[in-house]
């Protein structure tokens, strides 16, 4: 038989309550932030992320990733309605897809963070479109593309000033 | 860290991204000019509207009025009830394919393709 106290507490254990915790509180912060196209989102909490991903630690990338979606989705009070949908798949996919990015090894921090916001952007859109009642036209498209890429940077100077 | 140095790939990504969006927002602005529109409330359609006739239309969106006028072969929203007043500030479009929305309100005003083939016919 196992007591509570024989289950030892792991430095790791701290470490990735840690990141959800700091992701969670930047999302839902500028989840507050009132913003012209609402799904369109500044992706502060994409920061965190993109520390754990050129730190190699991709595990603890994806689980902070899908954990703060959820945490802060709770806190906003928005769990299962089409705009958690389109936030945790935006974050699922510009996860994936910046971790392939890094690994190919010919990207700096800008390169892949403007890589995970336009995707975050483009598969929110693209949810959108599935889940229907909402007209998706190519300007949206180009805007959620330019949105993507300008916030991209600034999360990328960020990311820059924490890593020297 | 080996990371936070701008690679050439990096401007590769930065220049083929800008492209692609402003790719897409210009799209419709090399299409012909179109010179009938569509309004659709809630996806069904609800009017077609001639814009070579100056004229004014008033719809009942979701959330309250929606004011439409036509002027110069261009059609645009002059008086709106929702709140963000985006579609107003959209401005006047006349290119086929283009679309003016207003989301609170549930209306898409989209102008037709092809509009020589409807010029000659009628």
């Amino acid at each position: 038989m196992r007591f509570p106290n024989d289950y030892k507490i792991k430095r790791s254990d701290f470490t990735i309550l840690y990141y959800v915790v700091l992701a969670t509180l930047l999302s839902a912060f500028e989840g507050m932030i009132p913003k012209p196209i609402p799904f369109l989102r500044l992706g502060l909490a994409n920061a965190v992320v993109i520390w754990l991903i050129i730190r190699k630690d991709f595990k603890l990338a994806f689980l902070t990733t899908l954990l703060k979606t959820l945490f802060s989705a709770i806190v906003l009070g928005r769990l299962f309605t089409p705009m958690f949908l389109m936030g945790i798949s935006g974050a699922f996919f510009s996860c994936l897809l910046m971790i392939v990015f890094f690994q190919l090894k010919i990207f700096s921090i800008y390169g892949i963070s403007i890589i995970g916001g336009v995707i975050h952007n483009l598969t929110q859109l693209f949810v959108l479109f599935l889940l229907g009642g909402f007209p998706i036209n190519n300007t949206l498209i180009g805007v959620a593309i330019l949105l993507g890429v300008f916030m991209g940077t600034l999360v990328g100077t960020v990311v820059k000033r924490l890593a020297s | 860290m080996a990371h936070n140095k701008l690679t050439l790939f990096d401007y590769l990504l930065y220049l083929f991204l800008i492209g692609l969006g402003f790719f897409f927002i210009f799209f419709n602005h090399f299409n012909k000019i179109g010179s009938m529109a569509d309004v659709y409330i809630s996806g069904e359609i609800l009017k077609t509207i001639d814009l070579r006739v100056d004229q004014a239309y008033t719809f009942q969106g979701k959330v309250g009025k929606f004011k439409v006028q036509v002027k110069n072969g261009k059609i645009g929203v002059v008086e709106t009830s929702c709140k963000e007043k985006i579609c107003k500030r959209m401005g006047f479009i006349q290119k086929a394919g283009s679309e003016i929305i207003c989301v609170p309100n549930r209306i898409v005003i989209r102008i037709k393709g092809e509009s020589k083939v409807d010029a000659v016919s009628q």
